[in-house]
């Protein structure tokens, strides 16, 4: 009995010890080269996990693209990258945990943002009490943009206006649109979006005859649609996540549904939905951050030629969410070297009266960080191709009245 | 429009009583709550996506594939795990089956990666109409499909003897152990056929919506709803409990809006338990 | 060898006490919050412990009373100009309140249905926090920033998730050592042979679940004020119920200090392992999970002084299995 007591008090100390050593093993690995640190806490598991990884796959092109151009330049010093990536579970406790490791631990010099903005309103807390200059990539929530913080920046315009073009364009079809229905998911993600079209709409004479939210997990959306249908509307507006967009747009057809144009918010131009919906996913709009044919040119790609750049890289064609993160480093990249210097205060004040376009578009900062030069575009799925009908493109057209389910 | 309503409840509400189902015996049979049902599910319905992608079947008839997958995970799940810990009571049994929903999860990320992943074959959104009720020819196979396989197990639990020893089992561990019935064998088998249920609901759901990994959470209120409402492992009572739900949930939508789903959905539930705590057809003892 | 006697154990135990309480001298900010977050779980973990770990009543929802906190916190103090000191007080009392509401009807459900009944409760809140439009809905709340820099606000969580802590921990302690605790224990061993023995059930039942909800709702508050944004869907979730119970389970049921060791390991272990295998936290915390069931189903603790051996440990596998 003894004897295994003081084996397991051995056992117990060199656990320990091991312990103790895996904690420190940051500290040991500090490099003599110039390095400029960057931290991103992404969701790589839980509900946002696709979306996460492929904005976590735009920060890594942008890494080794940038660190094969030599790095970035300090101050006239090339500086490699270096990103430290960590998950935080689409788990708001966890990204605000790992925000403050990044800064007080990995030391890192500048943070790239969560995913979603109820993490980002979270986690752009501590930025700000630290001082230090968050990019947001994809978090574009009004509300965390309201409170006042003054190192948070958010590469996107707000989601009240993601899809307010869409309404614009809505309007200004033949034969004149002249109600709308609109279905949305009760969550942070996608209530400031349809409130904006929705505003918009009533705002451009458009009726409203139907409005309703559904909660978090529904898988039947019957009972919803047989009220739609009774109201005939001639604009349907659905936002949801990507599984809620399926489902409704299927039991859409089944019930026999129609209407002369529907739109989702995002999923349409996910890079998921052909694939998934195939022919029942045509005629459907969708707000993209960012498009191939989108006609922004900038210091180091254009629209077109970043998508040439992916396509080469990765034999498909670039989607919006790596767009995002790859510009995101950009738009690092250009603050700092117009800075010259790694102090957060003076990258602040360049990116607060930068005024540049890049290839993913323009970018000019009000002084709550929003982007009020990024507009959405607006896509339709048109014979199996995510095709780009605003800002308008020679060639593309929005195709309108959508055929009835039947006649399809 | 009425009638349209009804028809959506009854039909959302097949699929409700199977999947209820599945978990139903389980909790019956053994009073394990498992947690990890809604996730054996998921893994039925990427059987069927593995296999109508890969060998070009039609979802449907992968049903087979995802039975036998599921049935044989499910029984080795019971045999190497929680058979080790049966005994232990519900706060033991409930960690080790979120545990294992943990793992499975994770397997199913490592395997399939973090996407959407969904079936669409040709009939898919076509539907026909009768009195001006339109009616998906999918839903209504599912409907089908989903009650057949709850008629059949009741069944097998009523009228051949591997069902009786099952039930014995449920009434007196100790008695059925004593006429014979090997306790653990039993469990796995109950355990199997509920995980095989499961997989075949997943084959069913995936023709209805998308999955990913972390999908199968979804089902869990639907599970404990059903299994509750109808009566601890009563199958006929479950069958009910689903309809019913399939039924509030269409009916709460047109009355109150879909916003107010959930919180009808869980009030009724609690008050259930509230004022008829054994359900709708459910004893003292399951048997 | 090393034998540790009960005063050796106090040592140790002061000694870590002294650590924790200079702690915020000594480490960066990091350490800290992980250190606060520790704290809120080992707050959480024991409130389960007075419901679940002496009452024998399994609230696997008990998360609903740590929203229902934070929402009232919130609510108050954006809404209403309220200190967060008063707003925190209401929020726990609430919470207690509103336990001993539900409790009356909820707590003469046995076993199963009453895990799953609270777990029901909890969607429920849920799902009218998401629809009235003070909360602020699906789209969440934003609370006032704590003022200061972060040093100052990390001090702050610090300390009062610690102080919270100390004061669940001595609660649980005065329990278990009163008549209550005995009750308590009555309750759970056998509930009828407790009613026939003079111990009138329900007024007990209540009070465990309302101590409970009292310190979640309180960590709730908290949480909201340190986190400063909360959402339907983050106040109120299933997840870190289950870990509350995984840690009362690996520390010991019905213990003081059990809890909050296991909620110390657990949060410690998956932060050493959560960094470094990006891809496969869920399976580890899975397999800790099923381990610790299998092999320690009456704790760490337990398993320690009854010595660390391998027939041991197969032993205490042999008493759960069919």
């Amino acid at each position: 009995m003894k004897k295994r007591k003081s084996f397991f008090w051995t056992r117990g100390t060199i656990i320990f010890s091991c312990c103790l050593i895996l904690i420190s093993f940051p500290t040991f690995v500090n490099s003599q080269e110039a390095k400029v640190r960057i931290g991103a806490a992404v969701s790589m598991t839980g509900r946002l996990a696709k979306e996460g990884s492929l904005v976590k796959k735009g920060y890594e092109t942008w890494t080794e693209w940038v660190n094969g151009r030599g790095g970035i330049n300090v101050g006239g010093k090339l500086h490699k990258v270096e990103m430290i990536y960590y998950d935080d579970k689409a788990d708001a406790t966890t990204s605000a945990k790992l925000t403050e490791k990044l800064i007080t631990e990995d030391k890192v010099n500048l943070i790239l943002g969560p995913y979603s903005s109820g993490i980002a309103a979270a986690t752009s807390a501590i930025g700000e009490k630290y001082g230090y200059v968050t990019i947001a990539p994809v978090a574009n929530g009004d509300f965390v943009y309201e409170r006042g913080f003054k190192y948070l920046f958010s590469v996107l315009s707000m989601a009240t206006q993601d899809l307010v073009p869409v309404a614009e364009l809505a309007v200004k079809q033949i034969p004149k649109p002249k109600t709308f229905a609109a279905v949305v998911l009760d969550h942070v993600f996608t209530l400031p979006a349809i409130d904006g079209v929705k505003k918009k709409s009533l705002e451009s004479g458009l009726q409203e005859v139907y409005y309703g939210k559904f909660p978090v997990n529904t898988s039947d959306f019957s009972g919803i649609l047989t009220t739609i249908k009774g109201k005939d509307p001639d604009l349907l507006y659905f936002g949801g996540f990507f599984p809620d967009a399926v489902s409704f747009y299927r039991q859409a057809k089944e019930l026999n549904v129609n209407a002369k144009l529907y739109t989702t918010t995002g999923t349409a131009g996910h890079p998921d939905w052909l694939s998934v919906m195939k022919k029942d996913g045509e005629y459907v709009l969708a707000q993209v951050p960012w498009h191939q044919d989108m006609p922004y040119k900038g210091p180091f790609f254009t629209s077109a030629s970043f998508n040439d750049f992916w396509k080469k890289k990765y034999g498909e064609e670039a989607d919006y969410f790596s767009a995002c993160g790859f510009v995101s480093g950009i738009l690092m990249q250009l603050a700092i070297e117009k800075a010259g210097s790694l102090d957060q205060t003076k990258i602040r004040d360049v990116l607060r009266a930068i005024d540049v376009e890049t290839f993913f578009g323009k970018f000019k900062f009000d002084e709550k960080g929003k982007n009020i030069a990024h507009r959405m575009g607006i896509i339709q799925v048109q014979s199996g191709k995510q095709v780009l009908i605003d800002p308008p493109q020679p060639g593309a057209k929005i195709l309108y009245p959508a055929p009835s389910w039947k006649e399809r | 429009m009425l009638g349209q309503v009804l028809v959506n409840g009854l039909l959302q509400g097949g699929f409700y009583a199977c999947i209820g189902v599945s978990f139903s015996i389980v909790f019956g049979i053994m009073k394990i709550i498992n947690l990890a049902q809604g996730t054996q599910v998921i893994l039925g319905a990427y059987i069927t996506y593995a296999a109508s992608h890969l060998l070009g079947l039609d979802p449907f008839f992968t049903l087979p594939l995802s039975i036998i997958g599921l049935f044989i995970l499910g029984y080795m799940i019971q045999k190497y795990l929680i058979n080790l810990v049966a005994k232990g009571g519900l706060i033991i049994t409930s960690l080790l089956t979120f545990g294992l929903n943990l793992i499975l999860i994770n397997i199913a990320l490592l395997i399939w990666k973090a996407d959407f992943r969904g079936t669409n074959p040709w009939y898919m959104g076509m539907s026909f109409e009768v009195a001006g009720v339109t009616i998906p020819y999918v839903r209504l196979l599912i409907f089908v499909i989903a009650i057949l396989f709850t008629i059949v197990l009741e069944l097998f639990f009523r009228k051949t003897e591997t069902g009786n020893s099952i039930r014995a089992t449920a009434l007196n561990p100790k008695a059925a152990q004593l006429m014979g019935i090997d306790i653990g064998k039993t469990y796995c088998l109950t355990f199997a056929i509920s995980s095989a249920l499961g997989g075949a609901m997943g084959t069913l759901f995936i023709l209805a919506k998308p999955i990913s990994p972390f999908t199968g959470g979804d089902f869990l209120i639907i599970l404990f709803s059903v299994a509750i409402l109808g009566g601890l492992g009563s199958i006929p009572g479950a069958l009910l409990a689903g309809i019913v739900l399939g039924m509030v949930e269409s009916f709460s939508t047109m009355f109150f809006g879909i916003a107010f789903q959930n919180v009808v959905l869980n009030l009724v539930f609690i008050l259930i338990l509230i004022f008829l705590p054994t359900g709708f057809m459910g004893k003292r003892f399951y048997g | 060898m090393v034998k540790v006697s009960r005063k050796g154990w106090l040592l140790i135990g002061g000694g870590f006490c002294l650590f924790l309480l200079l702690a915020p001298f000594l480490l960066r900010g990091y350490w800290i919050r992980l250190l606060t977050n520790m704290f809120m779980f080992g707050i959480l973990a024991e409130s389960v412990n007075i419901i679940a770990g002496y009452c024998g009543y399994l609230a696997l929802g008990n998360m609903l009373f740590f929203g229902l906190g934070a929402y009232i916190v919130a609510v108050l103090m954006t809404k209403f100009a309220f200190s967060f000191a008063l707003a925190l007080i209401i929020a726990g009392l609430g919470a207690s309140l509103f336990s001993a509401i539900v409790g009356l009807p909820i707590l003469r459900l046995k076993g199963q249905y009453f895990i799953m009944a609270t777990m029901a409760l909890m969607e429920l809140l849920r799902a009218i926090t998401n629809n009235i439009p003070i909360t602020g809905g699906g789209q969440g709340i934003t609370l006032p920033i704590f003022p200061g820099g972060a040093a100052a606000a990390n001090f702050f969580f610090y300390y009062f998730m610690f102080g919270l802590m100390v004061f669940a921990i001595l609660c649980t302690f005065y329990i278990s050592k009163s008549r209550l605790g005995y009750a308590f224990r009555a309750i759970r061993f056998d509930e009828d042979a407790a009613s026939v023995m003079g111990i009138n059930p329900t007024p007990y039942k209540t009070i465990a679940w309302a101590i409970s909800a009292f310190f979640t709702g309180l960590t709730g508050g908290t949480y909201a004020y340190w986190m400063s944004y909360i959402d339907p869907g983050e106040a109120y979730q299933i997840m870190p119920s289950i870990k509350m119970y995984l840690m009362m389970v690996l520390g010991g049921r019905g213990t003081v200090l059990g809890p909050i060791t296991g909620a110390f390991f657990i949060e410690f272990i998956s932060e050493l392992v959560w960094g470094k295998f990006l891809e496969l936290h869920f399976l580890i915390l899975g397999l800790i999970l099923v381990l610790v069931v299998i092999f320690t189903p009456k704790g760490f603790m337990d398993l320690l002084r009854r010595g660390l051996s391998f027939s041991k440990l197969m032993a205490g596998v042999k008493e759960n299995r069919v």
